[in-house]
């Protein structure tokens, strides 16, 4: 019997310890890993045939079919031979951390945010390539911002390439049709701006016999607050004062903004739930005719326009981006990228592969791939009309272009072609193109912080919170006062002393 | 049965108000929910709140059937849904039974060790990577066979298990049965209600699985279809991320819109399977037969 | 009770003395049966396992375990020592409690009233109907929620204003969120929940009814002596279960419904670890947090396991 009971034990153990040993090993990554078939011959040089890359990023709405005709022309252009996973954006974080735990890396791999804790620490132990010396000798890459390079720096040197994106595209979207229903003019300062609210919620402005509006409409991560707080003069996350960083919400104009918008709450100029609301829960209210004015992203402002036309007739939509406050026209500046495109070390054997792969995101940000992915093929997704492209269906071209392949474009989506705009989107357009020039820049985003790394979102609701708690009255002045000692106790010290040291040392 | 006292009819006529009310309760949102998935997207646009449409379209569901995708992962979901219900059901009942017989030596730590893994689990990478060790990723196997059995599942159907009357055994030994036969042929036949039960907890996981289909399978032409309609959810609400263009001459419909009718569609198989389940619950068992 | 009824061949093995073998062999089918099943525990639960231990290291995914740096009992440090760590216990725990207390009975109240319907066609309607909100997401309602509860349009709050009353702010107050929350939980899962009672109904002998019918017993007699007693072992199985996933509050539903005027008492461990550690990739804390819940779930499963033994039911064990 024991025989028997001792064999079990044995084929037990066996199959554990391989189990074990297994999944130990593939943890630990890098090294223990094959090299994938084709690596070898592309090192070798162009002239072998096209370059092999596996790329991972996220996409939108359903992967397409390796066999497009859109990855056809990608891989003609650019000779190489993509070998895509794509990863629907709602799960992405997770497949990367499991693509780096499994070991198994693409050679370009999207990252959202490389400066998250596991990234960061990758990047600190060598896990991927650092492009910063590389990046001059490509003619497109070259010419990407040095500056957004900047905030993608860690310890100084750039470990990737982010995908680009316009610097500034905040701004008022406000209905056009009320604004003359009450006689007002565009908003040139925060007077102006609160004058067209108080009249948008109390003189009627969708004349329909019934006080059923309100001005203003945000949400609860109230990004219009944002761009309020900056046009009236303070800083965009964070400023440098007397060569030290300080959050914003520390400097006395961001709590003037806070009292402007308490005022709006208390006259009812502003939706009184906005602290529940959540994005599609704001667009809902200017899409319903509730309300009449909101301060967001100017791209919703088309959608907000075709969608009110269809369901309100003669409702027109407007934008202005330019307020007047006392430090002059300002507005606050974005990262100007949304993720990076790194290249793992364990998959990039050579700097060879390494150089060939920056050659292909850069072979892809040439016109003709901007234009590709951008508007997609000629007949199929996009038709010529007056000599400038129009999409013959959106959709299609969405699904099958728009939310995969051209998220891989590194450069700004942007550059295409243009098609053919509306007025509106014209206006908008250029705006967004002339605010860079008076864009208030975050200091802080080349800056890491270790415990901004591992609290900086467990220790942000503090501030967040007894701001709406302020508008909405439950707190007064000390207790906003109170809440910043308590962010300065709970880390935000360590995180302006951080940053501070990190300032200090590169510039 | 025909001599039915007062209160009890009183009782009786209580009982189906308030369970007539809980209906009503549960019922007003959901009619909410199907409302919507088919208004025109202009109601939708400017009531909001609908009950009662006025307006009839199928904007919703052609948006999300506009694309071939659904369909094939449709029939990959109820090909899943299947085999997977079969696979957990023959996996729960074999390691059940034994666990449920008292002369099953060991089955009280084997019980805590079943126990033990529903409150400790070592997370989604060490997991992946024994599935990858398998050699599971990239098949359906991935989504098969790494949730055979839910603890909790197994736990009550050992419970449920108990429950049958003692000497079952002893009475199918005289007639020659061995345990498999014992369960197969008796046991499983008198759990009717348990297993239809069963069935219905793991065909609804199997039938709303996508994170596991995500994170083990790279070939999106194997992707269920709850994937499918997260991500139209998600296309209809932001366009394509922070990359979107704008084109006047098309507006998605409603993302409200599409979202309900999505969970019209997720909803709907599981009623239609649903009644026949329920017979079995209805059915009662004849164990006292059994017992002389 | 097997164990009592000693049958022949057992008689003969024991005079053999080789009474271990003799179980073994004589069970040699449950054992076979069972190994499918206890294979799949041992690789897809147990090897597993072994993700835990990075609780206890600065966890690098791109290290792998082997390189990672060991150190202790930081993470628990950091986190029993963290500033919210009373309001974060104390809100899970009101809110598992509050859950426990109002939710957990209600779907044995509603299948124990199902059960008493004899119109077959009735019962089949409401049955089908309770389940419906069981697949409907969190997101939606917690949409739905905002329709019917904000005071800026919202249905209830219409119907207090009409009625005279003041509005009353269901979303933005830390007085109703354990209310709304345990609502909403009680109108999606109420309905899904009564189906294993229904089932464990479904086994009760329709001849005691009779018996006792024939004694005289009225309807709620043989609800107390016939109906409770044969769902009791399942009711306390599930609530034994229960108590593992305690701390569990749900994160999906509770972190759509948190906002700045109600996070004081809605942040729970489960939000908490989602905006600190998985938003933030920092693995071996978030670990850390969830092997502490797990370690009290634990503690309640064997301390309510023995207490079920106690009072004289058969337990989990």
């Amino acid at each position: 019997m024991k025989n028997w009971q001792i064999k079990w034990k044995k084929t037990g153990i066996l199959i554990m310890g391989v189990m074990l040993g297994t999944t130990l090993l593939a943890g630990c990554g890098g090294n223990a890993n094959k090299p994938e078939g084709g690596t070898n011959k592309a090192v070798t040089g162009e002239s072998q045939g096209p370059l092999k890359l596996s790329i991972m990023s996220l996409m939108y709405a359903e992967p397409p079919k390796a066999d497009s005709d859109v990855q056809k022309a990608v891989e003609a252009y650019t000779n190489t031979k993509l070998d895509i996973s794509w990863v629907p954006n709602s799960m992405y974080k997770d497949k990367v951390n499991v693509t780096i735990g499994s070991g198994e890396l693409p050679k370009a791999m999207l990252v959202q945010n490389n400066k998250d804790s596991n990234i960061l620490n990758a990047v600190r132990s060598g896990a991927f390539w650092e492009v910063g010396p590389y990046i001059d000798d490509y003619p497109n890459l070259s010419k990407m911002s040095k500056a957004v390079f900047d905030n993608i720096k860690v310890d100084g040197k750039i470990y990737g390439l982010y995908r680009a994106r316009d610097l500034s595209t905040f701004g008022i979207i406000f209905r056009s049709d009320w604004l003359k229903n009450v006689g007002l003019s565009e908003p040139k300062t925060i007077d102006d701006l609160y004058a067209v609210l108080k009249a948008f919620t109390l003189d009627d402005p969708d004349k329909n016999g019934k006080q059923d509006t309100v001005g203003l409409t945000e949400d609860k991560a109230m990004e219009g607050f944002n761009v309020i707080a900056s046009y009236m003069g303070a800083p965009n996350g964070w400023e440098v004062k007397d060569g030290k960083l300080s959050p914003d919400f520390l400097a006395p104009e961001y709590f003037e903004a806070m009292q402007f918008y308490k005022k709006l709450y208390d006259e009812g100029l502003i939706k009184q739930d906005f602290p529940v609301l959540n994005n599609q829960q704001k667009k809902d209210d200017i899409n319903q005719g509730k309300a009449g004015l909101v301060i967001s992203n100017m791209i919703d402002a088309a959608a907000y326009q075709a969608s009110l036309t269809k369901t309100f007739p003669g409702a027109d939509v407007d934008v202005v981006s330019r307020i007047q406050g006392p430090k002059g026209e300002r507005t606050p500046g974005g990262q100007g990228y949304n993720s990076v495109f790194m290249f793992p070390k364990s998959s990039v054997k050579t700097e060879e592969e390494l150089k060939q792969i920056l050659g292909f995101f850069d072979k892809l940000s040439d016109q003709t791939m901007l234009d590709l992915l951008g508007w997609g093929s000629e007949g199929k997704h996009y038709k010529l009309e007056n000599n400038k492209p129009v999409f013959i269906d959106q959709k299609l071209f969405d699904t099958e272009v728009g939310s995969s392949y051209l998220q891989l474009q590194v450069a700004k989506y942007t550059a295409k072609t243009p098609g053919l705009e509306t007025p509106l989107m014209e206006k908008y357009a250029k705006m967004i193109r002339e605010n860079e020039e008076i864009a208030v820049n975050n200091p802080s985003n080349p800056l890491v912080s270790d415990t901004m790394t591992t609290k900086g979102t467990e220790i942000r609701p503090i501030i967040e919170d007894a701001r709406a708690k302020f508008i909405l009255g439950k707190i007064d002045e000390a207790g906003w006062q109170k809440a910043i000692d308590d962010w300065r106790k709970a880390g935000g010290d360590k995180i302006i002393e951080e940053f501070s040291a990190h300032y200090a040392q590169i510039n | 049965m025909i001599g039915r006292s007062l209160s009890s009819r009183f009782f009786d006529g209580l009982n189906y108000i308030f369970l007539s009310l809980v209906a009503l309760v549960t019922i007003i949102p959901f009619i909410y929910i199907v409302s919507v998935s088919f208004a025109a997207p202009e109601e939708v646009l400017r009531r909001g709140f609908i009950l009662f449409p006025t307006t009839f379209s199928l904007e919703g569901y052609k948006y999300i059937f506009s694309t071939g995708t659904i369909i094939r992962s449709l029939g990959i979901t109820v090909g899943i849904t299947v085999i997977g219900t079969i696979i957990n059901l023959l996996f729960t009942a074999l390691l059940a039974y034994p666990l449920s017989r008292q002369d099953f030596s060991g089955r009280n730590v084997f019980m805590m060790l079943v126990v033990f893994t529903m409150l400790f689990n070592g997370g989604i990478l060490p997991t992946f990577l024994v599935v990858k060790a398998f050699g599971m990723l990239n098949t359906y196997w991935a989504l098969l066979i790494p949730n055979a059995i839910s603890a909790f599942n197994l736990i009550v159907v050992v419970s449920f298990f108990r429950q049958l009357p003692e000497g079952l055994e002893e009475a199918a030994k005289i007639d020659g049965c061995n345990d498999l036969g014992l369960l197969f042929r008796i046991v499983l036949p008198l759990s009717a209600p348990v297993l239809a039960t069963f069935a219905l907890f793991y065909a609804v996981g199997h039938w709303n699985t996508f994170f596991n289909a995500i994170l083990y399978i790279n070939n999106a032409d194997m992707w269920p279809i709850q994937v499918w309609l997260r991500q139209i959810v998600i296309l209809s609400q932001g366009g394509i991320g922070d990359s979107t263009q704008f084109d006047q001459n098309y507006i998605a419909p409603p993302s409200q819109i599409i979202k309900m009718a999505v969970i019209v569609i997720s909803t709907v198989p599981i009623l239609v399977v649903y009644p026949f389940l329920q017979k079995h619950f209805a059915k009662g068992v004849l164990l006292g037969s059994v017992k002389g | 009770m097997a164990e009592t009824t000693i049958l022949p061949d057992r008689a003969v093995t024991r005079r053999r003395g080789n009474r271990m073998l003799a179980r073994l062999l004589k069970n040699k089918w449950l054992y076979l049966m069972a190994l499918p099943g206890m294979l799949y525990f041992i690789i897809f639960r147990y090897f597993p396992m072994w993700g835990l231990l990075i609780s206890f290291q600065d966890y690098q995914p791109s290290l792998g375990m082997l390189q990672s740096k060991w150190v202790g009992f930081e993470h628990f440090q950091r986190f029993f020592f963290d500033a919210s760590f009373g309001m974060l216990f104390r809100n899970t725990l009101l809110l598992a409690f509050y859950n426990l207390v109002f939710f957990f009975p209600l779907p044995i109240v509603l299948a124990l009233l199902l059960n008493e319907i004899r119109r077959e066609m009735f019962k089949r309607f409401i049955q089908t109907i309770v389940y419906v909100p069981h697949f409907v997401s969190w997101v939606v309602v917690v949409g739905i929620s905002y329709i019917f509860f904000t005071t800026e349009g919202g249905i209830v709050n219409d119907i207090l204003a009409a009625l005279g009353l003041p509005k009353i702010n269901f979303l933005m107050s830390e007085e109703w969120f354990r209310s709304m929350i345990i609502a909403q939980v009680v109108w999606k899962e109420t309905g899904w929940g009564t189906i294993i009672f229904l089932a464990a109904l479904a086994g009760v002998d329709q001849q005691l009814y009779e018996a006792a019918r024939i004694d005289g017993a009225g309807r709620f007699r043989q609800l107390w002596h016939i109906t409770l007693p044969a769902i009791r072992s399942v009711i306390v199985i599930l609530l034994i279960l229960r108590l593992g996933n305690f701390l569990d509050t749900g994160f999906e539903q509770i972190f759509l419904m948190l906002n700045s005027m109600n996070r004081e008492v809605g942040e729970v461990f489960d939000t908490y670890v989602y905006n600190v550690g998985i938003q933030q990739g920092q693995f071996s804390y978030s670990t850390a947090v969830g092997l502490f819940k797990s370690v009290i779930g634990l503690l309640l499963v064997l301390g309510a396991n023995k207490l079920a033994k106690k009072f004289g039911e058969s337990g989990l064990f």
